[in-house]
């Protein structure tokens, strides 16, 4: 690898010292003069650079060429770290800055950041009012981020295009002494006026919370939604009737 | 926070992944704790001067950091143990960081909560334990004197020598904390 930049300053005598203590390892007992080393080198290149003026000069010197050769070994390894260290460094270039892990189903910003599209979704799920790069905060969102297909990659279709993993929705099944009578949703109400402050609660308690749609029980209607509108509305209705009933309580 | 996003939102795409809707809460807590492993990985690799951290026992969630006080500042040469919790969405959400030892600081308050705006609406998902507790380390040096926790501390704070003074005693006191 350094080999022929080291070629190319031979006639430097700090350098060619230099090359000769790496190659005497190559070829041991060789001979020829320095002067002839040179030709060779200048006109063959790297490979012969091999000979060399310690090996000459000390002629085949068994204990200092062993020296020599240890000491070359122990820079080839130094080298193979060094290596080593680029290569990981190389890895964690295509880490994603979410979860730190090689970018799956990768995408970049405009502002050039990798990341996994199911990281930086959800991401952009956490803050829909303020979307920003993790990493420089320019504003970035999902029409603006590329997608990256590398050859071997399994799936050619758009990341974005893919519902990424999510977590389920934190939907906790209603417990007993919540009754719903089998009139169907949004009839429990009815109930719960009955006995006032208890349906009070229950009317409160439904108002704050979301109820996404049931799975499987609306699929196919495609009402679900408005159902659900309509359900809102209706315990509204039901706790302003609450209310009056109270106020009709404590002045009548 | 990031467990509650509406159904509807995420789910245009054409409700791709219901077939795993079950194993999906435990696979993202699985991702979160990977990326908590990574993160002690990096941190035991890179070996950062003044500051350290390691999970609290079994809990991957729960972590205990130690900063040193940085150098050329009053702080230097005290070191300060911090608690950090992280949340279930992390690191979509910061965590909650802490100081175990009491620091009388401006931005510190007497239980230990800290000001700190990448704690709080700053926060990105690529700040992680090492850059947390870097920027703890040089908020000790650098307190943001506008939004104090600690008034007494924030008033005191021009006069360094005097603070200085009032630190050590405050330290003789809190010795056993």
């Amino acid at each position: 690898m350094e080999q022929p930049e080291l070629v190319q300053s031979l006639d430097l005598p700090s350098t060619s010292s230099l090359l000769t203590r790496r190659a005497a390892c190559n070829q041991k007992g060789s001979t020829k003069a320095k002067g002839v080393s040179l030709e060779e080198a200048g006109s063959d290149g790297s490979e012969v650079t091999t000979t060399s003026s310690s090996t000459s000069l000390v002629g085949g010197n068994m204990p200092d060429s062993k020296v020599a050769s240890l000491d070359s070994t122990g820079m080839e390894l130094e080298e193979i770290n060094k290596g080593n260290e680029r290569e990981s460094k190389d890895e964690s270039l295509y880490d994603c800055n979410i979860c730190l892990d090689t970018a799956k189903d990768a995408v970049v910003t405009m502002c050039g950041h990798l990341y996994c599209w199911p990281c930086l979704h959800q991401w952009l799920l956490t803050r829909p009012n303020n979307k920003v790069c993790p990493v420089c905060k320019s504003s970035i969102n999902k029409d603006k981020v590329i997608p990256l297909y590398g050859r071997n990659s399994a799936r050619r279709d758009d990341p974005r295009n893919r519902v990424p993993p999510r977590p389920a929705g934190q939907r906790t099944e209603p417990e007993a002494g919540y009754p719903n009578f089998g009139f169907g949703d949004g009839f429990f109400m009815f109930f719960g006026i009955g006995g006032f402050p208890f349906g009070l609660l229950t009317s409160s308690i439904n108002i704050r919370e979301r109820r996404p749609p049931v799975p499987g029980r609306y699929r196919g209607r495609n009402n679900g939604q408005t159902r659900n509108e309509d359900e809102q509305t209706l315990s509204r209705m039901f706790l302003y009737l609450a209310f009056i009933l109270i106020a009709w309580l404590l002045f009548a | 926070m990031a467990q509650n996003i509406s159904p509807e939102q995420s789910g245009a795409g054409g409700g791709g992944s219901k077939h795993s809707d079950d194993s999906l809460p435990v696979k993202d807590n699985h991702a979160v704790s990977k990326r908590l492993h990574k993160e002690l990985m990096n941190l035991m690799m890179a070996n950062e001067k003044g500051i350290s951290a390691f999970p609290d026992g079994e809990n991957i969630f729960k972590w205990v950091g130690t900063i040193a006080g940085p150098r050329n500042t009053v702080y230097a040469g005290q070191t300060y143990r911090l608690s950090l919790d992280f949340p279930n969405s992390y690191p979509y959400a910061a965590p909650v960081v802490k100081f175990l030892t009491s620091c009388f600081h401006p931005n510190v308050d007497l239980q230990g909560a800290i000001c700190l705006d990448i704690l709080k609406d700053k926060w990105s998902a690529l700040y992680d334990v090492r850059t947390i507790l870097l920027s703890i380390q040089s908020l000790l040096g650098e307190p943001n004197n506008e939004s104090p926790l600690n008034a007494q501390a924030a008033m005191m704070w021009n006069d360094q020598k005097e603070y200085k003074k009032y630190l050590d005693a405050f330290y003789e006191k809190h010795k056993d904390t």
